[in-house]
């Protein structure tokens, strides 16, 4: 009975679906994310070569979370999943100084696509818990996040093994997302 | 839906609306489970039916369709739609680019507990992998290959065969698993057999009705094939594999078959062995529940390793197959009878033939054709005209044409007018493919050849034959073939009494017709009738526009001015051996002649007959190697082949000591003092299997020492500029599975307490180095 009522419910008021791409450089945590999100687990990720694709139901919106590998020789292929993307989120390994120029350039190279120009971005800054991390305004510099015009965004800081920030970061994206509906 | 209202799919349905269709339909959000299905399996049927060479899809396109297929990976609980989708990332896998992108889904397909699309996801992975991600499939295969579930594990084993194309390292560690899965699979001691009576009607009891009668035990096939394709360089384990699967006791008859071709393959290596594969050849011909199939491939086996003890057996049991009312049978048996009669007795051979002669009216054509072919082969049936006369005009296929003619090439000497009538129709006739032709034309050469022995034939016969001959030439579309009628006619045509002008005017016919090949072989043919052509010859050597054509013209007037018919070797092109051989020995020749650095004299005649005897030398040891090897097979003693071996001098030796003297022009003169017997230095899994000989040679007290070396490339990709330690001599290339030889002198190497020398090679450009044993 609940049941039959809750979904009577969700296609009078609103359920939604929503199609989110998940990308970053490698090694950022976005398998990691995705299933600690989807489980509420951490689970033991190999490199992704190619995709998963998960749904996750917060606040009676579902998400169909596309994480796609981040390797170099994927990266290219990525565009292959932008079509009717409404948010992107982007994992950001918040302890490799050393490659955070290269995840800049290849943020800004995403942003310029034509296919997601309508869809908001969500940054991850991930692994805080590690004592050399940076900070999610030093990444939002780093990342020249301020000098995006004409798109919505956001960065969270977030530790995928713990959970913490994950939930914060789709609240956002649910908000936001109602919002431009 | 019933038949009546079914409708056939609309094959000439557009490929295009179909990739149009997919590519909207499997990027809408949220995907739409059937309609997907219905599409795939549209595409599907239009790539499978697709009868071109060109694959249906452009890669672009391909690439696309696939990447809109990944998309629905997202729907999570729909078997059918999931199946739909492995089964076309299968066929796209080899057109579009990028494949790599379903393998995490793929993965995690196969981890999942749902044993439906388990095995379509782990046939697909492996075609999706490539060598960098080879190895993280390596977990999923092992537990997939040992479960229980046979179709999982016999996919996994599938998969891990076609894994040693991409990455055979990945399959290699596979090894143990797949051995433990054929024990496993053994029918003993996997469900109880025998339930109580009172069982006889639960439903456990159907359910195992059900198992055994499914149950086609597969994967015991699948993993014996991919055990021995892992084993394959590895004797002992191979034993040890044949030892585990008794054919007596496996269950699956491919993987029976298996084991016998595995035994068949073991003994034509080693033929020690021969003790291994006797009992299963019993079994096989005795065996009274084995498959037919198996019968066949015993029989052929038996004639492979020339067991004639066991001849009557195999014929025995072909007879019976003949006589069987399947046609596949009949027309295994008598392609078998066909390939291997020229080693059965007399009176096998007539026993055999009695059963198929019922088989020549056969409604097949195919079973007939070979029929024919096989009584031609035993060649001791009375109305062999009836029966090539009952061949023409029966619209056999080209292939049949040539395996008769090719068993007609043995009787056209016994023959010659029937056959001679046949091989003509079949060369006038507008249809008929260039290997037809050749074969004619082989046929006829041999008929000729004999006669200019043993002068069998009468002349009106020849003239007859030659006549057609001349009359083909006038309209033949295969330059090779008019080229080889074209020697025929100035070969025979000069040699017959009658003027001979007639020949000569067909072929000058060609010089201005035809091209420069052909050219060429008229020319040659014109100067047989030296008395006829001389001016027209003159006139073509400076007339004619091609240089071979013109050179041949100048050779053949300058050979009639000298008068000497000896100057130029005669070469019968048409005897392939022997042109073959003419090539060597040519070879052989230029290679003395650049090596002395004179160039003043190339000298043909005088090292004519040397070169012969040393190339005969080599062919008659090869002979004689193999006469051993069937003696080891049959134990049957043959004498002259065993003098040989008594003898004191090895002829390979021999053979090894004048291509020294041959390559070392200083050693002309010494006197060979020592031979070593030849010593293997690698283990026989190495990349190179080496062996050396040691020949020291001995002049005015010096003595010298050369270092003869055999190696084979065992690997299966050919590898460039080989050289042993530091020696000059360079092999350029060596094959997958050549021997090659090299002669090093032993000063040229550093030879002191080494316990290693290396052989460096190139592969791709790049330099790597494989070290042996010392001698």
């Amino acid at each position: 009975m609940g049941l039959s009522f809750s979904s009577l419910f969700d296609s009078l008021f609103g359920h939604k679906e929503m199609r989110i791409l998940m990308i970053g450089l490698d090694g950022a945590g976005k398998t990691t994310v995705l299933y600690k999100l989807k489980l509420g687990e951490v689970v033991t990720t190999i490199p992704t070569i190619g995709f998963n694709v998960e749904t996750v139901e917060y606040k009676n919106i579902s998400f169909t979370v596309w994480d796609v590998g981040g390797q170099t020789k994927i990266r290219p292929l990525w565009r292959h999943y932008y079509r009717n993307t409404q948010g992107v989120i982007f994992v950001v390994d918040s302890n490799d100084r050393s490659r955070i120029s290269e995840a800049r350039d290849t943020l800004q190279n995403i942003l310029s696509e034509d296919e997601i120009r309508n869809a908001v971005l969500l940054v991850f800054a991930n692994k805080q818990d590690l004592p050399d991390a940076m900070s999610a305004a030093e990444i939002t510099e780093k990342l020249g996040l301020q000098s995006i015009r004409k798109r919505q965004w956001f960065i969270q800081s977030t530790c995928a093994t713990t959970g913490v920030g994950l939930y914060e970061g789709l609240e956002w994206l649910s908000t936001t997302l109602k919002n431009q509906a | 839906m019933s038949a009546k209202t079914y409708k056939r799919f609309n094959d000439s349905e557009d490929s295009m609306a179909v990739f149009q269709d997919c590519l909207t339909t499997f990027n809408e959000s949220p995907v739409n489970p059937n309609k997907c299905r219905k599409l795939l399996s549209k595409l599907y049927r239009l790539i499978i039916n697709s009868v071109s060479y060109e694959p249906i899809f452009k890669p672009q396109e391909a690439t696309s369709l696939f990447f809109s297929i990944s998309k629905l990976f997202q729907h999570q609980d729909n078997d059918s739609l999931r199946q739909m989708v492995y089964l076309v990332i299968k066929e796209l896998s080899s057109m579009s680019d990028d494949i790599l992108m379903a393998t995490a889904s793929i993965m995690k397909d196969i981890q999942s507990q749902d044993s439906i699309i388990k095995p379509n996801a782990i046939r697909s992975l492996v075609r999706v992998l490539d060598s960098s991600t080879a190895l993280t499939a390596e977990r999923l295969l092992k537990s997939s290959i040992i479960s229980s579930n046979n179709d999982i594990s016999s996919a996994a084993l599938v998969s891990a065969y076609h894994l040693l194309e991409i990455s055979e390292p990945t399959s290699k560690r596979l090894i143990n698993e797949t051995v433990e899965t054929i024990d496993s699979k053994k029918s003993n001691g996997k469900l109880p057999i025998k339930l109580p009576a009172s069982d006889l009607n639960s439903e456990e009891f159907e359910k195992l009705q059900y198992y055994s009668a499914h149950n086609t035990h597969m994967s015991q096939y699948h993993s014996l094939a991919l055990a021995s394709s892992l084993k394959k360089n590895d004797e002992m384990g191979l034993l040890k594999l044949i030892k585990q699967c008794d054919p007596t006791t496996v269950d699956n008859p491919f993987a029976r078959m298996e084991i016998l071709r595995l035994c068949h393959r073991l003994v034509l290596k080693n033929s020690s062995k021969i003790d291994i594969i006797l009992p299963y050849l019993d079994w096989s011909l005795n065996g009274s529940s084995t498959n037919n199939f198996i019968v066949l491939e015993g029989c052929k086996i038996i004639f492979n390793l020339k067991l004639r003890d066991m001849y009557p057996a195999a014929i025995d049991r072909l007879s019976y197959l003949i006589n069987d009312r399947a046609i596949s049978s009949k027309f295994a048996a008598v392609r078998l009878v066909s390939d291997y009669c020229h080693l059965l007795t007399p009176e096998l051979a007539n026993s055999i033939a009695a059963d198929i002669e019922v088989l020549v009216n056969n409604e097949n054509k195919s079973v007939s054709s070979y029929a024919i072919s096989t009584l031609l082969k035993i060649g001791n049936s009375d109305n062999i005209e009836s029966l090539v006369n009952g061949l023409k005009g029966s619209g056999m296929s080209d292939d049949f044409k040539i395996i008769l003619i090719d068993s007609l090439a043995g009787l056209i000497n016994r023959f010659p007018k029937v056959i001679v009538d046949f091989l003509l129709d079949g060369l006038k006739s507008h249809e008929g493919s260039n290997l037809l032709k050749n074969k004619i034309v082989d046929c006829l050469s041999i008929l000729f050849e004999n006669d200019s022995m043993n002068n069998t034939l009468d002349e009106t016969f020849k003239i007859n034959i030659l006549e057609s001959l001349c009359d083909f030439i006038e309209d033949c579309e295969y330059t090779d073939v008019l080229a080889r009628v074209i020697y025929l006619l100035g070969e025979y045509g000069s040699k017959i009494s009658i003027d001979s002008s007639v020949f000569v005017r067909h072929i000058y016919n060609r010089i201005n017709l035809e091209n420069s090949i052909i050219r060429a072989a008229a020319v040659t043919a014109l100067a047989k009738f030296p008395n006829i052509t001389e001016p027209l010859l003159k006139n073509i050597a400076k007339n004619d526009l091609d240089d071979e054509v013109r050179d041949r013209a100048v050779i053949c007037v300058s050979t009639l001015n000298h008068q000497n018919d000896n100057l130029i070797p005669s070469v019968d092109p048409n005897n392939l051996i022997h042109s073959d051989r003419y090539l060597r020995i040519l070879e052989l020749r230029m290679n003395k002649y650049s090596e002395k650095n004179d160039f003043s004299n190339f000298d043909i005649p005088a090292e004519y007959e040397i070169d012969i005897k040393e190339i005969e030398a080599d062919q008659d040891m090869k002979a004689n190697l193999e006469s051993n090897h069937l003696d080891e097979f049959t134990n049957e003693a043959d004498e002259s082949s065993q003098s040989a071996d008594d003898g004191n001098i090895n002829p390979s030796d021999s053979i090894l000591e004048a291509k020294i003297r041959h390559k070392y022009t200083d050693l002309t003169e010494s006197v060979l003092n020592e031979v070593t017997k030849s010593k293997k230095l690698t283990d026989s899994t190495s990349e190179f299997l080496i062996s050396c000989q040691r020949f020291i040679f001995e002049l005015n007290d010096n003595t010298e020492e050369i270092l003869a070396f055999k190696i084979e490339n065992t690997m299966d990709f050919p590898v460039q500029n080989i050289k042993i330690l530091d020696d000059d001599n360079i092999i350029e290339n060596i094959e997958p599975q050549e021997k090659v030889e090299l002669l090093v002198k032993a000063d040229n190497v550093v030879l002191e307490n080494d316990k290693y020398w290396s052989l460096s090679f190139e592969v791709d450009d790049f330099e790597e180095i494989f070290e042996f044993n010392a001698l």
